[in-house]
């Protein structure tokens, strides 16, 4: 049976606490998407879980993508700049592309910002071209 | 009687040749005289009539000849209006021509000009694109290689100001 990724995601939501335990959650979370055939489809979820933990907690999820893991400095920074653009808690995810050279992309409430360096030199060969 | 006797002329004889003379004068005025004279006032009425007519054939000839003149005249004159009008017609066919193959020359002026400038529009593209791929890869592995982690975490933080 074929189940919607926001009803994983919000059932995953439903069962975690404090409480839990979180390693025969996940064992049987990932039993059950395999036996689903859905388990391919897992980062989608987790990125839902993102979105239905922030909801419920009226915040918004903002995901920031660099070359290599950004400090804990610079992720503070990136997340006050963007609460304070969108008026709104964020919970900021990041995510590793070593393909960026440097620099970050930044999306969140369905707008994205490309700051990367191979952004910029994709930006300047059109400009040559 | 006696004296023309005398004179050795027979009276008879006069008498009879007068009678004679008489008959003879009236024979030929009546058959000789008239008719003469009517055949001399035919023929002066002929003559008369001809110089007439010979009259009118030279005001006839003269205006013949007058007519003749106009026509030639007003031939003349048609003749150099059709010669004026063929002219007049072959310059508007020459500078049709002359217009028709000056538009041509310019056209394919234009068409040579727009081959040429596109043939050089594809040159400087091509080497364009040969010279930014070069400069991109360049700027690529100087990235790669030169970026350290410093310099990467300075790009994050700028860019993270630029959020806002």
């Amino acid at each position: 049976m074929k189940i919607k990724l926001a009803d994983y995601a919000d059932t995953l939501i439903d069962v975690l606490d404090e409480k839990t335990d979180l390693s025969s959650v996940a064992k049987n979370f990932w039993k059950i998407m395999q036996r689903n055939g859905q388990i391919k489809e897992l980062p989608k979820v987790l990125e839902l879980l993102d979105e239905a933990y922030a909801k419920r907690n009226n915040m918004s999820v903002a995901y920031v993508t660099s070359n290599e893991a950004l400090s804990e400095e610079t992720c503070e920074m990136i997340m006050k700049n963007i609460e304070s653009k969108s008026k709104n808690k964020i919970l900021l995810k990041e995510k590793v592309n070593p393909d960026l050279l440097a620099g970050i992309i930044v999306r969140f409430s369905g707008e994205e910002y490309n700051f990367s360096v191979q952004n910029q030199i994709f930006k300047l060969k059109q400009h040559l071209v | 009687m006696e004296a023309l006797t005398s004179l050795g002329i027979n009276g008879k004889l006069l008498i009879a040749q007068i009678i004679n003379f008489v008959i003879l004068l009236l024979l030929l005025s009546k058959l000789l005289y008239k008719p003469i004279l009517k055949m001399m006032e035919d023929r002066s009425e002929k003559i008369a009539s001809g110089l007439k007519s010979a009259e009118q054939s030279e005001e006839a000839l003269k205006k013949a000849e007058e007519e003749a003149d106009k026509i030639r005249e007003k031939a003349y004159k048609e003749s150099n209006e059709i010669l004026a009008n063929a002219k007049a017609e072959s310059d508007k066919s020459h500078k049709l021509l002359i217009t028709k193959a000056e538009a041509q020359a310019d056209q394919i002026r234009h068409h040579a000009a727009e081959e040429a400038l596109a043939v050089k529009d594809k040159a400087l593209k091509e080497a364009k694109g040969e010279i930014s791929g070069l400069i991109i890869s360049a700027l690529e592995k100087i990235t790669q290689n030169k970026i350290t982690d410093k310099d990467k975490e300075e790009f994050a933080k700028s860019a993270a100001k630029e959020i806002l």
